[in-house]
């Protein structure tokens, strides 16, 4: 064969291999790096009920509710190897740590090729009371529970009750996470929540979902409707709130009795007031049930 | 039997036979027996590392395959650096490619056959390593390996061609095998190393694309800890496998690209 044309036979194949490999290593590469990919709404499962989002010790926390079990995304630290009074979760700002008192057993389990830790007989009220300052409350009805931990690319760590970390592993795998709820969330407010109306019981109402922001000095409600608001809907609700009873509601009653009201399309837009310092508060506010 | 597998059984025999293999050989053997000897000793006593008297079974299993992969990112450079530097320079510093290169056959046959050769006697270098690792950390933990091992493997097989092929390359280049051996090592050890450092310092990413780093992933398939990059966060859990694939992709593009390069340098290479 002549010189030259094995040289060029060598150069084309050379290329010929190297082109396309270039260009999958090229996509994996921007999987890697891109900020979806670390996007922890890619990690919450897209029918969740409810999705909150909460600034507390300089972090964000990432709060969802999946047919009742609780997952919750942050990027704090943790230890996963735990000996009596270790610390296993500690924020990654300047927040206290969640300590342990007592004896838990770690358990690694494979879901859908991601590890997952199960942390055995934790107290996930207290971890993310100390952690994040959040106060679930009544929400978490056993003082301890079996904790289920994963990471997301070493950025943020996704701890929860079993079916919500299941979902969330399927929600990231099979491209079903809750991207879209992104938009209707404010990040930057104290606390933001997201909460589905479509499976609710009761009367029958039009509305889909409802947002909740929070901030310095109000809180603002905002109830999606499947269609838009006639005026005279409107009026009657006004109505309807102003006489509504508010005694259960205790010192958040005078508060809740007079919200600014308007409507545009098919968005009511309810304005509190009020600033619920805690989240637990927010969702009795709401009345929301788990 | 073809031409090429003429050539390619008897560069197998004259690696078998050189004091490269016997040292590689050796070294490999000695680090398998301290491997050995520290899994043994340390398997109930590194959990006190983490500041825990008890780990998950699975954690640790991971952790003693993670610190026995360790040795595989250094093992193929130098056993490249061993068969493969020499594999062209030295025809030329020996004069045998006086007889070599005017024998009937094509000289992309010769190249390939040498480069397969080498690559061959680095997997049985590797293998025999690989063996006492699996077979001391079954018996330690009574299991047999996980998938990562067989994903540790397979990036494993593409480091040692990625590297072997880089070497022949380098070999092309020169008459002389001093200057493969330090032009080599200079560049697997200064440019990748401290290009891939300085990277990380200015952009605080992992240059996946160098391929050093790319090779961290051998180890890092078990657990996501990165021994050579400063500012990664350290976590137990193996590597995400989207940045096993990416590896792997990088691995096979440096192979064909200075496997390329090598054959054109070697068809060009006269005897002077």
């Amino acid at each position: 064969m002549k010189p030259l044309l094995l040289k060029l036979i060598i150069i084309f194949m050379a290329v010929a291999l190297i082109v396309p490999t270039a260009s999958i290593a090229y996509g994996y590469y921007q999987k890697i790096n891109s900020p979806a990919n670390n996007n922890p709404f890619d990690y919450i499962p897209g029918n969740s009920g409810m999705v909150a989002t909460v600034h507390k010790n300089n972090s964000l926390f990432y709060i969802y509710n999946d047919n009742n079990s609780y997952g919750v995304i942050a990027n704090i630290s943790y230890n996963i190897v735990p000996s009596n009074n270790s610390t296993i979760f500690a924020p990654a700002g300047n927040g206290t740590s969640g300590n342990l008192s007592q004896n838990v057993t770690v358990k690694t389990l494979i879901y859908d090729k991601m590890e997952v830790y199960e942390v055995k007989n934790v107290n996930l009220r207290a971890i993310l009371k100390n952690t994040a300052n959040i106060n679930l409350g009544s929400l978490l009805v056993n003082n301890t529970t079996n904790v289920f931990v994963y990471t997301i690319s070493n950025k943020y760590v996704v701890l929860g009750q079993e079916n919500a970390i299941n979902e969330s592993i399927s929600a990231h795998m099979k491209n079903h996470g809750a991207m879209k709820l992104q938009a209707y969330l404010n990040l930057n407010d104290n606390e933001s929540i997201y909460y589905n109306l479509t499976g609710l019981s009761g009367p029958a109402i039009s509305a889909k979902f409802l947002t909740v922001n929070v901030t310095q000095n109000h809180s603002l409600v905002n109830i999606y409707f499947s269609r838009q608001i006639m005026p005279m809907e409107l009026k009657l609700l006004k109505t309807a709130l102003a006489n509504a009873n508010y005694s259960a509601f205790g010192n958040l009653s005078s508060n809740l009795s007079h919200p600014q009201i308007s409507a545009h399309n098919n968005v009511l837009t309810l304005k509190y007031n009020i600033t619920p310092n805690r989240t637990g508060a927010v969702f009795k506010t709401l009345n929301i049930k788990t | 039997m073809s031409k090429f597998g003429t050539v390619y059984i008897q560069y197998v025999k004259n690696y078998y036979r050189s004091r490269s293999f016997y040292l590689m050989l050796f070294l490999i053997s000695i680090i398998s027996i301290m491997m050995i000897y520290f899994s043994f000793k340390y398997v109930n006593n590194l959990p006190k590392f983490f500041g825990s008297s008890s780990i998950p079974i699975q954690i640790k299993e991971a952790l003693f395959y993670f610190l026995w992969t360790l040795v595989l990112l250094y093992v193929p450079v130098f056993a490249a650096v061993f068969f493969g530097s020499p594999a062209i320079s030295s025809e030329i510093e020996n004069k045998t490619a006086y007889f070599i290169f005017p024998l009937p056959i094509n000289r992309y046959k010769l190249y390939m056959g040498k480069f397969l050769a080498a690559c061959t006697v680095s997997v049985i270098i590797m293998m025999i390593y690989l063996i006492a690792e699996v077979g001391t950390l079954s018996y330690l933990f009574h299991s047999l390996p996980t998938i990562y091992f067989y994903y540790s493997f397979i990036l494993l097989i593409l480091f040692i061609l990625a590297m072997t092929s880089i070497t022949f390359m380098i070999s092309a280049i020169f008459n002389k095998n001093t200057y493969a051996y330090i032009t080599v090592l200079l560049i697997y050890y200064i440019v990748f190393y401290v290009g891939s450092f300085i990277i990380e310092l200015l952009y605080r990413i992992d240059p996946l694309y160098i391929l050093s780093d790319a090779a961290s992933v051998i180890e890092r398939a078990y657990m996501n800890i990165n021994t050579e990059n400063f500012f990664s966060t350290p976590s137990l859990s193996p590597v995400p496998f989207a940045d096993i694939i990416f590896s792997a992709l990088i691995m096979i593009i440096y192979f064909i690209a200075s496997f390329a390069i090598g054959l054109i340098l070697f068809e060009r290479k006269e005897v002077s």
